[in-house]
């Protein structure tokens, strides 16, 4: 096979060049990997509020913008109400130290 | 559509939960269903230039069916020539104009000509298919439907890596296994990738190198000497950083991209460095125009030095219609033609020797990067004043220099970093997987400016 992490382990490669993957490669059925995934992007959702808010405002004018709108805004108001925003403002002020 | 953007996150959502399910319920759907992600992508830059890529793409399809196993040297010639023709077209018709045609006394308009997106890549790939297929190193390809989803593919489709049909192809003919993805290893990749990205390249390029490569007159010597030795780690931040993400999403997808990029600024030789830099781009160029076309070293030792410099000059000008560009391949030409007639190739022996052979690499790679970043030869003529022109350098500020040395640092991290990492990550459970990858997603946008700049090699 073509893809390293589908040979049997001890598989020789078959070119002689630098790789990240091999038969020895961790994998995983792909509802984990959806599940796995589904997770990274509800972190998102929750990570950028505000940015989607932002790009939910830059959407051009079509039926269903305004609902859209409203979705991230509630999304948003929800997690402010929380915190979770500015706790996340300040770390990223932190990190732009010496900026 | 960028790589670290939110529209890009739910495009790439929408692409892995159509892919699998079909792979579980219509495979022979699938390829379709790829095919339209592919165009989907690249209609975000231009709706027009899909309708050229699948030209392209039924062009080499067409010349593959006719040239196979030796079959027809014309028609591979003519299905050659005419995608170097599309690609010159876009890359060098106004140069053409302006520089020749205008200079010998005739008419020449100037055209109003947008480069594609991408368009080296897939005409690279085109032509490594036809090549590969006429000389019987890769299988003639029946069905147009996997040519066009091989050279459209969108995670490499606009800045490589260039995967060789020889390894793509039979990916494409068999579904890929539903049950064994490597999400830990794609995570890596991404994350490493969108950290150089995100927190080293951006913050390099508008803190320092892009004002002083803007003006360098206003710039005082220190501030010149960051920007250039910046630019040098930008480039391999920003580059390497797309060839991993490319990797790491192909490979959520079921399907793999060879390695890109190898730690080049630790190589202690210039052929070293073309071992581990851009690796699909030198290895094709290697392939297809130093050993096929050029006849490599197989003849006296001054025509392998000629092939050397005419293949890195020709490297050079394929960046784009510019004297930097020709004088960036030149240097490197020379240089490995130097390195080949001083033995240089060769490892050097003992703690000394290779510290003096790794400076004097890192160092002439940093130099000939001084004048691909520049956009004029003027502008290298500043920066070379603005060394000794005594202005005070405010620009330098330690979280700059920090950065500068990160992306130097990380070349001389563990080779095998990734699978250590991997190795912590593989007893974790899908849930606690995706929450760690997730969180370190999160910490890497809170880290980096606000903002997404282009690659690079987006313009190439």
């Amino acid at each position: 096979m073509q893809q390293p992490w589908l040979n049997p382990p001890g598989t020789e490669p078959s070119r002689r060049a630098p790789d990240d993957f091999s038969p020895a490669t961790a994998t995983m059925p792909w509802r984990g990997a959806l599940l796995a995934l589904v997770l990274v992007w509800l972190i998102l959702l929750a990570g950028r509020s505000e940015a989607i808010v932002d790009a939910a405002y830059g959407l051009p004018v079509l039926p269903g913008t305004e609902a859209l709108i409203a979705v991230a805004e509630g999304w948003n108001d929800a997690l402010s109400a929380i915190g979770l925003p500015q706790a996340l403002k300040a770390v990223r002020e932190v990190l732009a130290t010496g900026r | 559509m960028l790589f670290p953007t939110g529209i890009f996150a739910l495009f790439f959502a929408v692409v892995f939960l159509g892919h699998w399910t079909l792979v579980r319920v219509r495979p022979s759907l699938d390829r379709w269903f790829l095919l339209g992600a592919n165009l989907a992508f690249y209609a975000f830059w231009s709706v027009e230039f899909c309708a050229a890529l699948i030209a392209v793409g039924l062009w080499t399809w067409g010349v593959g069916l006719i040239s196979a196993k030796g079959r027809s040297r014309v028609a591979l010639w003519i299905g050659v020539a005419g995608t170097l023709g599309w690609l010159f077209y876009f890359k060098y018709a106004n140069f053409f104009l302006q520089e020749i045609v205008a200079r010998l006394g005739f008419p020449a308009p100037i055209l109003d000509v947008v480069l594609p997106v991408g368009i080296s890549f897939y005409c690279f790939q085109a032509i490594s298919y036809m090549v590969d297929v006429h000389d019987g190193d890769a299988e003639v390809e029946t069905n147009p439907l996997n040519v066009l989803v091989y050279l459209t593919f969108f995670p490499h489709l606009a800045a490589g890596p260039i995967v060789r049909a020889a390894h793509f192809l039979p990916q494409l003919r068999v579904p890929p296994d539903r049950y064994r993805i490597p999400v830990a290893m794609a995570g890596i990749l991404i994350l490493g990738g969108l950290l150089k990205k995100m927190v080293i390249a951006n913050e390099l390029a508008t803190g320092i190198v892009d004002p002083v490569f803007r003006d360098p007159t206003a710039y005082g010597a220190w501030d010149i000497v960051l920007a250039c030795y910046g630019y040098t780690i930008q480039i391999f931040c920003d580059f390497s950083a797309y060839s991993d993400m490319a990797i790491g999403f192909a490979a959520l997808l079921g399907f793999h991209f060879p390695k890109n990029f190898d730690q080049p600024f630790r190589a202690v030789s210039l052929s070293e460095f073309w071992r581990r830099w851009h690796i699909s781009l030198s290895t094709w160029l290697r392939d297809y125009l130093y050993i096929r076309t050029l006849g490599g070293n197989r003849g006296s030792e001054a025509r392998t030095r000629f092939n050397l410099m005419a293949t890195m000059v020709l490297g050079g000008i394929w960046h784009g219609a510019n004297w930097t560009f020709l004088l960036w391949g030149a240097i490197h030409g020379a240089a490995l033609a130097v390195e080949r007639a001083l033995g240089g190739r060769a490892r050097p022996v003992g703690k000394g020797a290779i510290l003096l052979r790794w400076l004097i690499t890192f160092h002439v790679v940093m130099l000939a990067f001084v004048l691909f970043r520049a956009p004029d030869l003027g502008t290298v003529a500043a920066l070379a004043a603005g060394l000794v022109d005594g202005l005070p350098s405010e620009a330098v500020t330690w979280r700059l220099a920090a950065l500068a040395a990160l992306g130097l640092a990380i070349h001389f991290l563990p080779p095998d970093l990734r699978e250590r990492i991997e190795d912590r990550l593989r007893p974790l459970p899908a849930p606690v997987l995706g929450a760690a990858l997730g969180l370190a997603l999160l910490a890497i946008l809170l880290a980096g400016p606000e903002g997404v700049a282009p690659f690079i090699y987006f313009q190439f």
